[in-house]
């Protein structure tokens, strides 16, 4: 009986709360795995949307997360604590019962409807797809920071 | 035995409570549905989808998902390259975008969907503009107007600012707000009938259109103004700019300042105003100007 209980206030509190696990997914188009909690820190390893880390650590707004043994850090914005599926045409994803929410890739405001809105307002994307894919590389902007004596701010500062 | 009993009884009220407590979720949700169906808020379909995902009407531009605040800002950013000239000169964009990438990532939110980049627009007129999506768009006039690198780096802390707070998304209506989040919890990933893409589209494009008239003609609230110039004195002064480079830069503002006048005068508060506000944000140990960066504004923007 104990372990009945035990498990339907799991499931409840699971349902109610939807998070009870430390793996993440990442919630932006392209996540760089960092060596340091450092935005110009070297890149250990590039992380597609909807990929899962497991969360180590924290120090402020940076996590430690670990994914296929590799381990790095990543700044808190770039994760969702919701699982997200990528591709899902199912109107319905099956939830995990005391597992996280499921978030569909996707939803919403998505390619589909910016490729409908631009059928129907004839604006052009083709100079914004050029604006934001413009590199910039992160050695430059190094050499920039020290010539022009700034700095970045690292992991719990600033 | 007893025990036994009592265990079994208060284990049973237990297992009750638990159920009416996961129950009782059930019926807030269709509460809210049932409202809004009576209110004419939503239709009977989108009700059904609430009822089923347990989710209430009410949303709020902060429920957008960073994909969605790119898709968003994506046409907002359409929309100024369909009303501005590009300022194709390489070397000058490269250099704005090594001023506001350390700016971005210095910020509260340094990690958008897609990264921060930079542009300058071929125009004459005092402008600056943020899309949510993480384009920052400055006129050649503007940057003409700075007079070293801090003030240029003044101008775009303060557009990221505005990212940063999702200004932009907080222009849009609340009533599209609630219709774009209601309709995306209800589909997948893909639409199923073309009908339903149709209707997302028309919010996307009204949301579009409320941004846009906020960042050419209505303006954000001085409120808003006032956030992103303290935001931006932070963020400058966390990398090494001297925070004093945005009073400066509004003196210039102010010096050109015709009410009247296209761009900035008609969204913006007086300069004179908003160096009142940010004054004392300014510490005396802040970071000052150095030759070297001004040097290096006059040699990628001196000819601007």
């Amino acid at each position: 009986m104990g372990k009945v209980i035990v498990a339907l206030l799991l499931f409840c509190s699971g349902f109610i709360y939807g998070q009870s696990s430390d793996m993440l997914s990442v919630a932006v188009r392209e996540a760089a795995l960092r060596d340091r909690p450092n935005h110009l820190s070297r890149v250990v390893l590039r992380l597609n949307y909807a990929d899962e880390v497991e969360l180590i650590d924290s120090q402020r707004d940076w996590l430690r997360v670990r994914t296929g043994g590799t381990e790095g850090w990543l700044h808190q914005d770039a994760v969702s604590e919701e699982r997200i599926v990528l591709g899902a045409g199912d109107r319905d994803v099956d939830r995990d019962a005391g597992s996280r929410e499921v978030a569909l890739a996707g939803r919403g405001f998505n390619q589909q409807v910016e490729e409908e809105f631009q059928s129907q307002s004839g604006l052009d994307f083709s100079v914004v797809d050029r604006l934001e894919a413009r590199a910039v590389d992160h050695d430059e902007l190094q050499r920039f920071l020290e010539e022009g004596n700034l700095r970045m701010p690292e992991g719990d500062e600033s | 035995m007893i025990s036994r009993i009592m265990q079994t009884v208060f284990a049973s009220v237990l297992v009750g409570v638990l159920a009416i407590t996961c129950s009782s979720l059930g019926a807030i949700s269709s509460v809210g549905a049932t409202i809004g169906v009576a209110t004419g808020v939503i239709d009977e379909r989108q009700a059904e989808g609430i009822r089923r995902t347990g989710e209430l009407a009410e949303r709020s531009f902060e429920e957008f998902t960073p994909e969605q605040e790119y898709y968003l800002g994506r046409a907002v950013s359409a929309r100024i390259v369909a009303e501005y000239d590009l300022y194709e000169d390489e070397e000058a964009n490269a250099y704005i975008n090594n001023i506001g990438m350390i700016l971005a990532y210095a910020s509260d939110r340094p990690q958008l969907f897609a990264d921060y980049r930079f542009q300058i627009l071929e125009s004459d007129e005092l402008n600056a503009f943020a899309a949510p999506s993480g384009l920052v768009f400055v006129t050649r006039g503007m940057l003409r107007l700075a007079g070293s690198e801090d003030e240029v780096a003044s101008i775009l802390a303060h557009e990221i600012a505005h990212i940063q707070h999702r200004h932009g998304l907080q222009s849009i209506r609340t009533s599209r707000v609630t219709a774009a989040l209601t309709s995306a919890a209800l589909t997948g990933a893909q639409f199923a009938t073309s009908s339903e893409i149709r209707e997302l589209t028309a919010v996307f494009e009204d949301s579009i259109d409320d941004v846009t008239q906020t960042l050419f003609t209505a303006g954000y609230s001085r409120r808003s103004e006032t956030e992103a110039d303290v935001s931006a004195v932070e963020i400058m002064r966390r990398v090494g700019y001297d925070p004093r480079a945005l009073v400066r830069f509004l003196e210039r503002m102010q010096d050109q300042w015709n009410p009247d006048g296209p761009g900035f005068a008609q969204t913006h508060p007086s300069p004179e105003s908003r160096i009142d506000d940010i004054r004392s944000e300014i510490r005396p140990d802040d970071p000052r100007e150095t030759r070297e960066r001004t040097e290096r504004y006059h040699r990628y923007l001196g000819g601007i």
